[in-house]
């Protein structure tokens, strides 16, 4: 559970991780949980608002940077990823957060999940995943499950769907971690120990479209929590989990504690200038 | 590329991108120079998408420009696009020691003083149209840096009048870069009858040219544009008044640059192109030169 903060230590509560910005998401919109469950992760960190960046792409679940009080970065589709990571690395002192759906991560992003993975620059990287491209009015997404019928696939899809946290596994993640939208604590939970992390985190956050793929009764249908048991330095049963299709396990999948160095900025022992001077008379 | 430069000229994020053209398209000649890259460097990105475009000539330019650009891209909040060439990034030259002092380093305006909360407007419009920036650690400035079309604070806004507000603001801000002179390298006499108008590293058998013109007492003139975008209107239009023909030459099969030239300022101008995948020679130039004067070309031994 998250630690209760003594009261004389709360600088900063719910409302100051605000803007004044309404989100455009529909009513019922699993992003909204998602909103606010990164919010009760920062009370729980009391993170300065002025030393957070959050970077996002293109998408519905993209555009919550702007509702969150941060400097955002509302980059273009699929490439958050790697403006968070040249941001973190440029401005170590900065607490970043990429996060993004899942057309975003999924599909035109993907290429640059594995490397931010190897790389574990320092980032907390929030995916919220409704099985669908809801921003475009629902076309099929690389979580879509096969045969979904979309205006993009009038006869079923066809392909199957990604299994994104084995890719993340895969890659050499050492923390993964899936919620859910209507599990808002545990979310919350799992975004918080993600900031914590010291290298590269992955939080999968299950988060249904009520308006085009509709998803909260089955998701409700297939989650269950991974046991207590689950040893999470174990990388093999994470991968069974992460390998789940008819059933949806929730929580630490794997977290490896001894990551590896955190990235810092560039050796400080080189000047610019003593460099250039080689090049002086 | 396109659509991270859009978004930078949306954003006003100052970034600075080299591009060593080779010969297109596709992946054309890899192992070979042109000059083809020009429309996609100006033009390049969806929706009107500024940016400053700076062409080096040569290896000490390649420096000189380079610093320009850091400096452009701070002061006008802009990417900055080097286009150089693969002749020019494979090329070693003896050059002049830099003389460090003389480079002036510029960084982007910030927002001065202490800023109460909801007050900092990161698109704040203002006589220069240049806003200052705001770094990530400033108390009370936060704001996101969103491709979406936006107010003065940031926020996104689709009215007409923030779209018209908006593009105003981010084409006006380069307009003293249309004036300047700093950008361009004249050669030859003051007056002349055939004028050069060319850009990278065809200035360099274009100099020889205007060499070679002198021995053969031909009244050649060259105008190098460093910067070719914002087009730097007055110093080009004053160049073309001092010479009664213009000649365009570069490596690319369109004529891109005396395209350009010719859209922006209304002017005729005359096109030499060289499309094989290598550099003009002095004598190729001169041998144009030659014909629009109707020289004879001497008798080769």
């Amino acid at each position: 559970m998250t630690p209760t903060i003594p009261l004389e230590k709360v600088t900063y509560k719910a409302a100051d991780y605000k803007t004044d910005l309404k989100p455009i998401w529909c009513p019922g919109c699993g992003d909204f949980a998602v909103l606010a469950a990164i919010q009760q992760a920062l009370v729980a960190l009391q993170i300065d608002p002025k030393d957070l960046a959050i970077v996002s792409g293109i998408g519905c679940s993209s555009r919550l940077p702007g509702f969150v009080q941060a400097y955002g970065l509302h980059t273009v589709h699929g490439r958050s990823l790697p403006a968070a990571t040249g941001l973190k690395l440029a401005r170590p002192d900065l607490t970043v957060m990429a996060i993004g759906g899942d057309g975003d991560y999924f599909s035109i992003g993907i290429g640059h999940l594995p490397h931010a993975v190897r790389r574990d620059v320092n980032i907390t990287c929030i995916v919220m995943d409704n099985e669908i491209y809801g921003l475009t009015k629902g076309q099929t997404s690389p979580t879509s499950p096969q045969g979904h019928v979309t205006k993009s696939t009038p006869s079923g899809n066809q392909a199957q769907p990604l299994h994104p946290l084995a890719i993340i596994l895969a890659s050499g993640a050492s923390f993964v971690a899936r919620g859910f939208s209507s599990q808002p604590k545990q979310l919350a939970e799992m975004i918080r120990l993600g900031m914590q992390h010291p290298g590269f985190s992955f939080i999968h956050a299950m988060s249904p479209c009520v308006t085009f793929y509709d998803t909260y009764k089955l998701y409700k249908e297939k989650i269950y929590q991974i046991p207590d048991s689950h040893d999470v330095r174990d990388r093999d049963a994470a991968m069974r989990y992460a390998l789940e299709s008819e059933r949806m396990p929730l929580g630490i999948l794997y977290h490896e504690p001894s990551a590896r160095v955190p990235t810092s900025a560039a050796p400080s022992n080189f000047n610019t200038l003593d460099y250039l001077a080689h090049y002086q008379a | 590329m396109g659509e991270a430069l859009g978004y930078a000229s949306m954003t006003e994020i100052p970034v600075v991108v080299v591009d060593a053209q080779r010969g297109g398209p596709s992946t054309g000649l890899p192992t070979k120079m042109e000059q083809s890259d020009l429309n996609i460097a100006v033009h390049g990105g969806h929706g009107d998408s500024p940016r400053i475009v700076l062409a080096p000539a040569s290896v000490a330019e390649c420096f000189h420009l380079t610093v320009w650009g850091f400096n452009l891209a701070e002061q006008y909040q802009s990417p900055v696009i080097i286009l150089s060439d693969y002749s020019l990034s494979f090329r070693t030259e003896t050059i002049e020691p830099f003389d460090l002092a003389k480079y002036p380093v510029i960084t982007r305006a910030q927002p001065q003083g202490e800023l109460a909360p909801k007050e900092y407007k990161r698109y704040k419009i203002n006589g220069s149209y240049i806003s200052p920036m705001a770094l990530p650690g400033m108390p009370n400035a936060q704001y996101t840096a969103t491709g979406l079309e936006h107010n003065e604070y940031g926020n996104p806004a689709y009215t007409p009048e923030a779209h018209i507000q908006m593009s105003e603001k981010r084409w006006h801000k380069y307009d003293a870069l249309r004036h300047s002179h700093e950008y361009v390298r004249h050669f030859g006499p003051e007056r002349a009858r055939v004028g050069l108008l060319c850009w990278g590293t065809t200035a360099g058998p274009c100099r020889g040219a205007v060499h070679l013109a002198a021995q053969e007492e031909i009244a050649l003139s060259m105008l190098q544009v460093q910067m070719l975008w914002p087009l730097p209107e007055d110093a080009i239009v004053a160049f073309i008044d001092s010479v009664d023909i213009v000649l365009v030459p570069e490596v690319n099969y369109l004529g891109q640059f005396a395209k350009l030239v010719q859209g922006e300022l209304g002017v005729r101008v005359k096109s030499l192109t060289a499309y094989g995948g290598v550099p003009f020679t002095r004598f190729d130039i001169l041998r144009k030169v030659h014909e629009l004067l109707g020289i004879a070309e001497p008798e080769l031994v």
